[in-house]
């Protein structure tokens, strides 16, 4: 039994160890106010929007920009499971009887959300998964478009620009703690599964994985439908934290915030996507504090969006001195003082970068690379 | 008849202005694989400049928005793209992404986030009526700035030495380096060029809705990568019948759709986008074919 808990301790090391780093953090927030705790809320859901986006971007090495339309699916479908059917009767008369009558508690809600976001990839992914690159990155910005648009427009469902309001909140700290726990779970068992690995091969070197057997659009495809499950849990638990929800949240603003969390801490490993998003939190929590105040001693002017453009600088320094972000896309890992004996040895691809083999082919890759630009 | 005119009219505009956009990036696309997100700054630069210079005479207004659209793209490719040259095209978006969003809180902490309205011309509100077609002045002047700018670039790349070497680069830089091309000058041209189309962008959205705001030009980029994403990113050519050819479905699909659904108009359209960009990845153009900057 001890033995059995200690391999399940040393496969799932690295999430728990990340959930556990930020179980801290989180706590450290609950002693503080009580805007403080809703901030770290607000964190903990951007955890798990980002861990999210992980799932895809950094198994299979293609930027999605139109990920927060899955959120906007969740964020929607969760918000209006939740609503109370009286006030939906009031709100939305027009909508189908369908959306009306049917009520969800907001555990239930969140899971709805999911699973819809997840259909509507899976609907996206047949055709989006054959392209990759540039292409697919810019097929999802239309898509982020093409959703935004029905957001807005859909009145009797979506309440238009308005939005939806008075949606019962239901994210709690210890539910987005448990959805955290969730995700990373999720993230790196399919990241250590043979599904990830295929995927993390496809990424190395596209060609190379096809010619091994490996149907790169199948892998990429289970991939887009995890991550967009992911955020959609994300966009419901942000809708019902929030408790209004309107389709300018889901756009731009918040589609760089999030890629902004990933890039910053290295989109490719799971230990990136965490650390990233705690420290733009952090970072931005900091800021926000520091407006109108002082920084170190150093006076900072009081000018609304300040806060941004500190965030902007980082970002851009961060891309330009660390294109692999803070962690330089590898996985937590501790010292090892037992021997080797003791846990199966780390088969995570990440983990293998250093191996001569996987040197060859990001080298190759580079080189391609730098044929057509300068 | 008459509303087929006046459709057609609009579409013409509508078509022009989103391949003015869609030049603009691709112009810098085509030589670095980079999408220049960053042009919407280079927009609302132009347009807060428009603003900030209301007491002068227009020709100096004019030539002020270029001169700081320029600088600004010149600056921009100095400081943030020349040190992510080498990156993945998809690093270098992130980094556009970033710089545009970095310029527009940077805008919005000093000049508020409220809109800044101010009158380009008073032509630009003026129209013209032949029986039932309603013709804004602006929408001409769109069409013909459109016309000139596009005429211009094309003589300036196929008729002067500096222009032969840029499309020698943006048909193979490696190889245009090795020939003596100097790969700095050429990028700068690029986003120069970018600069100018920004400026003519920024002058003609102004005329038509009046006001800045920190996100001015955001819109007009994103529909401008689209039509340049329609066209084929890497032709100049794909750039401007992208253009056209979004502006024109835009249109048709408004005047074909039902009433109840023309609030859909432009989700049909992306989502035509998002098809197309599955069966075509590179375009209606495919690159290699035609002139590729």
């Amino acid at each position: 039994m001890n033995g059995l808990l200690g391999r399940a301790g040393g496969a799932l090391g690295v999430p728990l160890a990340l959930f556990v780093g930020i179980v801290v953090v989180a706590l450290l927030a609950t002693t503080g106010p009580a805007s403080v705790e809703r901030l770290a809320v607000g964190g903990l859901v951007n955890v798990v929007l980002v861990v999210g986006l992980y799932v895809f971007v950094g198994n299979s090495g293609v930027w999605s920009f139109g990920h927060m339309s899955f959120a906007l699916v969740g964020g929607y479908v969760a918000g209006l499971l939740a609503m109370p059917v009286r006030l939906k009767g009031q709100l939305l008369p027009d909508a189908p009887a369908l959306v009306r009558d049917l009520h969800a508690g907001p555990f239930v809600a969140v899971v709805v959300g999911g699973l819809a976001a997840a259909v509507v990839a899976a609907v996206v992914a047949v055709p989006l998964s054959r392209i990759g690159g540039l292409s697919a990155g810019l097929a999802t910005v239309s898509l982020l478009i093409a959703f935004s648009v029905v957001a807005a427009q859909w009145q009797s469902v979506t309440r238009g620009q308005k939005g939806l309001s008075s949606i019962p909140m239901g994210t709690t700290m210890p539910v987005a703690l448990g959805w955290v726990l969730v995700a990373l779970l999720v993230a790196w068992t399919y990241q250590r599964s043979s599904f990830g690995i295929r995927l993390r091969a496809s990424k190395s070197d596209e060609v190379a994985a096809a010619a091994s057997g490996i149907s790169v659009p199948v892998q990429r495809g289970v991939a887009f439908v995890l991550s967009a499950f992911l955020t959609g849990v994300g966009g419901a638990l942000f809708a019902l934290q929030l408790g209004s929800i309107n389709p300018g949240v889901f756009y731009l603003d918040y589609t760089f915030l999030i890629i902004t969390m990933l890039v910053l801490g290295g989109a490719g490993s799971l230990t990136g996507a965490v650390v990233g998003s705690v420290a733009v939190s952090a970072l931005a929590e900091v800021l926000r504090r520091a407006e109108g105040g002082s920084l170190l001693g150093l006076p900072v002017p009081a000018r609304p969006g300040l806060a941004d453009v500190v965030l902007g600088i980082v970002l851009v320094v961060m891309l330009l001195r660390r294109p692999g972000g803070l962690t330089g896309g590898r996985e937590l890992r501790w010292p090892r003082r037992h021997g080797a004996g003791d846990r199966p040895p780390p088969v995570s691809p990440t983990a293998s970068e250093p191996d001569p083999l996987a040197g060859v082919a990001l080298g190759a890759g580079s080189d391609s690379r730098r044929e057509d630009s300068p | 008849m008459s509303t087929l005119l006046q459709s057609l009219v609009n579409a013409l505009n509508l078509g022009g202005l989103y391949a003015l956009y869609a030049l603009g990036m691709a112009m810098v696309f085509g030589i670095l694989r980079l999408v220049n997100f960053a042009h919407s700054s280079l927009i609302m630069a132009g347009g807060y400049t428009l603003v900030f210079t209301a007491g002068l005479p227009l020709i100096v207004r004019l030539v002020l928005t270029v001169a700081v659209c320029v600088a600004l793209a010149l600056v921009l490719e100095l400081v943030a793209f020349r040190g992510v040259r080498a990156a993945a095209p998809e690093t270098m978006l992130v980094t556009s992404f970033a710089v545009s969003m970095l310029l527009a809180s940077l805008a919005e902490s000093l000049f508020g986030a409220l809109p800044r309205s101010t009158d380009v011309d008073p032509v630009f509100r003026e129209s013209w009526t032949f029986g039932q077609v309603y013709l804004p002045k602006i929408n001409v002047v769109t069409v013909i700035v459109v016309a000139v700018l596009i005429g211009g670039l094309g003589l300036f790349l196929t008729r002067t030495p500096a222009g032969l070497r840029m499309r020698a680069a943006a048909e193979d830089f490696s190889t245009a380096r090795l020939l003596g091309v100097a790969a700095d000058r050429v990028i700068s041209l690029a986003f120069a060029i970018s600069g100018v189309l920004a400026a003519a962008a920024a002058v003609l959205l102004l005329g038509a809705n009046g006001s800045v705001t920190p996100t001015f030009g955001v819109n007009a980029v994103l529909f401008g990568l689209i039509a340049a994403v329609v066209g084929g990113l890497s032709s100049l050519r794909g750039a401007v019948v992208g253009g056209f050819v979004l502006g024109g479905a835009s249109q048709v699909l408004q005047e074909v759709l039902p009433v109840a659904l023309t609030p859909f108009r432009d989700a049909l359209l992306f989502a035509a986008v998002f098809c197309l960009l599955v069966v075509r990845p590179g375009g209606l153009i495919r690159s290699g074919q035609g002139v590729r900057v």
